[in-house]
C-alpha cells in the first residue's frame, strides 16, 4: 500500500488497497466476485481504492499479510490511511463495484454466491463506519474494471460486455 | 422406421444426436430431463432409449429405474450414456436396468452397431 | 506431512504432481482430438507456487478474454478443476462442434454454442479425472459444469477467493494444450483440497 499523487494512474491489485490525493487516479481490474471499494473525501481531495476478496477476517484460518483481503479489515485500514493523509472521516463518501456471480449452470448453486456475500459485508462495514454509499454497480454476472479520479470523485466502471458507465 | 428417444439435458448433445441418428436412418425424439423423458416414452413408445447418466435433479439411474418399473415402458431397451466411462458406472447402469452403455463423445458407428444388436436380439 | 502454506513440497512430491496432471491432460487431449479430429499436444506441466495476486499474470493476463468451465469433484479425493480457452479458441472449437447444425435464430445459436462448450468441458474434465482415478485406483465424481465467458481475472477470482480463505499463496497445477494443426490454446488447472494431497502422496507410495 503506497501513497502517490499528481496525475498518474496507480494500479490496485487483488487483496490490496492504495490511498492518494489530488490528481492521482486509482484503478483496479478484474473485479469478478471481488468488490472494489472507493472511499473519497471531496473536501480534502483524498481518496482510496480497495480490492477485497472475502467478507470477514474471522473466517480466515491463517495469518495474512494482506488486511485488504477482507472487507472489514480492508476498509478500516484504508480509512486509517486516508485520515493519516489528511482526510476527514465525516466527509467520506463511498462507491462500490463488483460482487458478481461469474458462473452460470443448469442448476443455481448457493456456494457460488460469494460475490453477493462480499457486497453485503462491504455495505455492513460502511454502515458501521457511517460512510454513505453514493454510487454502486454490483452483482449480476460480468467482470468489471474500476477507475477512480480522486480530483473529481468520478468513478468509471468498464465491462467487456456492457461498455462503460459512471457511478 | 426405428424410433429413438434421447434423454439428455445438454441442448448441444440433443442436437448432435438428432443429426447423427437421423442420418443413420432413425426417427428421433428428444427430452431434456428425466420427467419429460419418462412421459414421452409412455406416450410415444420408442423402440430404444438413449439416456444420459448425469443430469441435474433426477439422474439417469433413477430415470432408468422409473422406466423399468412402468408397465408401458419397461420393455423398451435403454442404453445409458456418459462422459465419465468406467466399469463402475457401466455396472450401475446395468443394475438399474440398462442393456448397454456408451461413452461420450459418442462414436455414432459404435452406437449403430449396439442399437442393431439390441433390436436384432429383440426380434429374434 | 506437507503444508501448502509452508510451500514445503519435496522434489519427489512435485514430480508426482506433475506426472498426475500430465496424465490427466493427456487423456483430455485424446478426447478433444477425437472430437475435432485434430492433433492435440500437451505442454510440459507446471507446478507453481505464487502469491494470489500474481496468478492472473501467470495464466496469461487478467484482461485476456476467455471461456472457462469450472467443476467440483468428490470421492476419494476432493477439489476443483478449471478448464479455460482463449476466446478465439472457444469460437473455433464451437465451429467444429456445431458444424452439422443449423439454427433458426441467433439466440438459439448462442444457447447451443454455450451448451456445446459445457458439454465439451464435461467430456474433458471427465477424461482428466478418469485418468487420475485409474492411476490411483480410486473413485471420483464430477459436478455439473459452471460456465463463464469474460476477462480471465474476473473469471478466476472465484477460485482465488477459495484459496485466499486459507493462504496468501496459490499452488497452480497447470497444463497447457495446443495443436500443430489449428490455432488453439487451452489450460487445465486442478485444485485438490489440502487433505487430498496427503491421500495422493500416500497412494503413490511416498510419505
Amino acid at each position: 500500500m503506497t501513497t502517490k499523487e499528481d496525475g498518474k494512474t496507480l494500479p490496485v491489485e487483488i487483496a490490496d488497497f492504495k490511498v492518494a490525493k489530488n490528481s492521482a487516479v486509482l484503478e483496479t481490474t478484474s473485479l469478478g466476485s471481488c468488490v472494489g471499494i472507493v472511499l473519497y473525501d471531496p473536501v480534502n481531495k483524498i481518496g482510496g481504492l480497495a480490492h477485497i476478496l472475502l467478507p470477514d477476517s474471522s473466517i480466515s484460518k491463517a495469518q495474512t499479510s494482506s488486511p485488504a483481503k477482507f472487507a472489514d479489515t480492508g476498509i478500516r485500514a484504508m480509512i486509517e490511511e486516508m485520515i493519516k493523509l489528511g482526510g476527514q472521516k465525516n466527509c467520506f463518501r463511498a462507491k462500490i463495484a463488483g460482487g458478481a456471480n461469474m458462473f452460470e449452470s443448469v442448476l443455481p448453486d448457493p456456494c457460488m454466491a460469494i460475490g453477493e456475500r462480499n457486497v453485503e459485508a462491504v455495505k455492513k462495514v460502511l454502515a458501521e463506519e457511517k460512510i454513505p454509499i453514493v454510487g454502486e454497480d454490483t452483482g449480476k454476472n460480468y467482470g468489471r474494471t474500476l477507475i477512480f479520479y480522486i480530483e473529481t470523485g468520478k468513478v468509471i466502471v468498464k465491462s467487456a460486455q456492457y461498455g462503460t458507465k459512471e457511478i | 422406421m426405428v424410433k429413438v428417444l434421447v434423454i439428455d439435458d445438454s441442448r448441444f448433445f440433443q442436437q448432435e444426436m438428432d443429426f447423427q441418428l437421423r442420418h443413420a436412418g432413425y426417427e428421433v425424439i428428444v427430452a431434456d430431463n428425466a420427467y419429460k423423458g419418462v412421459e414421452l416414452a409412455k406416450k410415444e413408445r420408442p423402440d430404444i432409449i438413449i439416456l444420459d447418466l448425469v443430469m441435474p435433479e433426477v439422474d439417469g439411474l433413477v430415470a432408468c429405474l422409473n422406466l423399468k418399473s412402468n408397465s408401458r415402458t419397461k420393455d423398451i431397451p435403454v442404453i445409458m450414456c456418459t462422459s465419465y466411462s468406467n466399469t463402475e458406472n457401466a455396472e450401475k447402469a446395468i443394475e438399474s436396468g440398462a442393456v448397454g452403455f456408451i461413452s461420450k463423445p459418442v462414436d455414432i458407428n459404435l452406437l449403430k452397431v449396439k442399437i442393431q444388436r439390441i433390436l436384432g436380439a429383440e426380434h429374434g | 506431512m506437507t503444508e501448502i502454506n509452508n510451500e514445503a513440497f519435496s522434489l519427489i512430491e512435485l514430480d508426482t504432481l506433475r506426472e498426475i496432471i500430465n496424465m490427466g491432460t493427456a487423456y483430455s487431449a485424446t478426447s478433444l482430438s477425437k472430437l475435432i479430429d485434430k492433433t492435440i499436444l500437451v505442454n510440459v506441466p507446471r507446478v507453481d507456487i505464487a502469491p494470489i495476486k500474481k496468478v492472473p499474470e501467470l495464466l496469461g493476463g487478467s484482461n485476456l478474454s476467455i471461456v472457462g468451465l469450472y467443476f467440483k469433484f468428490y470421492g476419494n479425493i476432493d477439489g476443483k478443476i478449471f478448464i479455460f480457452f482463449e476466446k478465439e479458441t472457444a469460437e473455433l472449437l464451437v465451429k467444429y462442434l456445431t458444424a452439422n447444425m443449423t439454427f433458426s435464430n441467433v439466440s438459439e445459436q448462442k444457447e447451443i454454442e454455450k451448451s456445446a462448450l459445457m458439454e465439451l468441458g464435461n467430456i474433458l474434465a471427465n477424461s482428466y479425472l478418469n485418468a487420475i482415478a485409474e492411476m490411483m485406483d480410486i473413485k471420483i465424481l464430477l459436478s455439473i459444469p459452471y460456465y463463464s465467458s469474460d476477462m480471465l481475472g474476473a473469471v478466476i477470482d472465484f477460485m482465488l477467493i477459495e484459496i485466499a480463505k486459507f493462504t496468501d499463496y496459490a499452488l497452480l497445477l497447470n497444463t497447457v494444450i495446443e495443436s500443430p494443426e489449428i490455432k488453439i490454446a487451452g489450460n487445465f488447472i486442478i485444485f485438490p483440497e489440502r487433505e487430498s494431497f496427503e491421500k495422493i502422496f500416500k497412494n503413490v507410495g511416498i510419505e
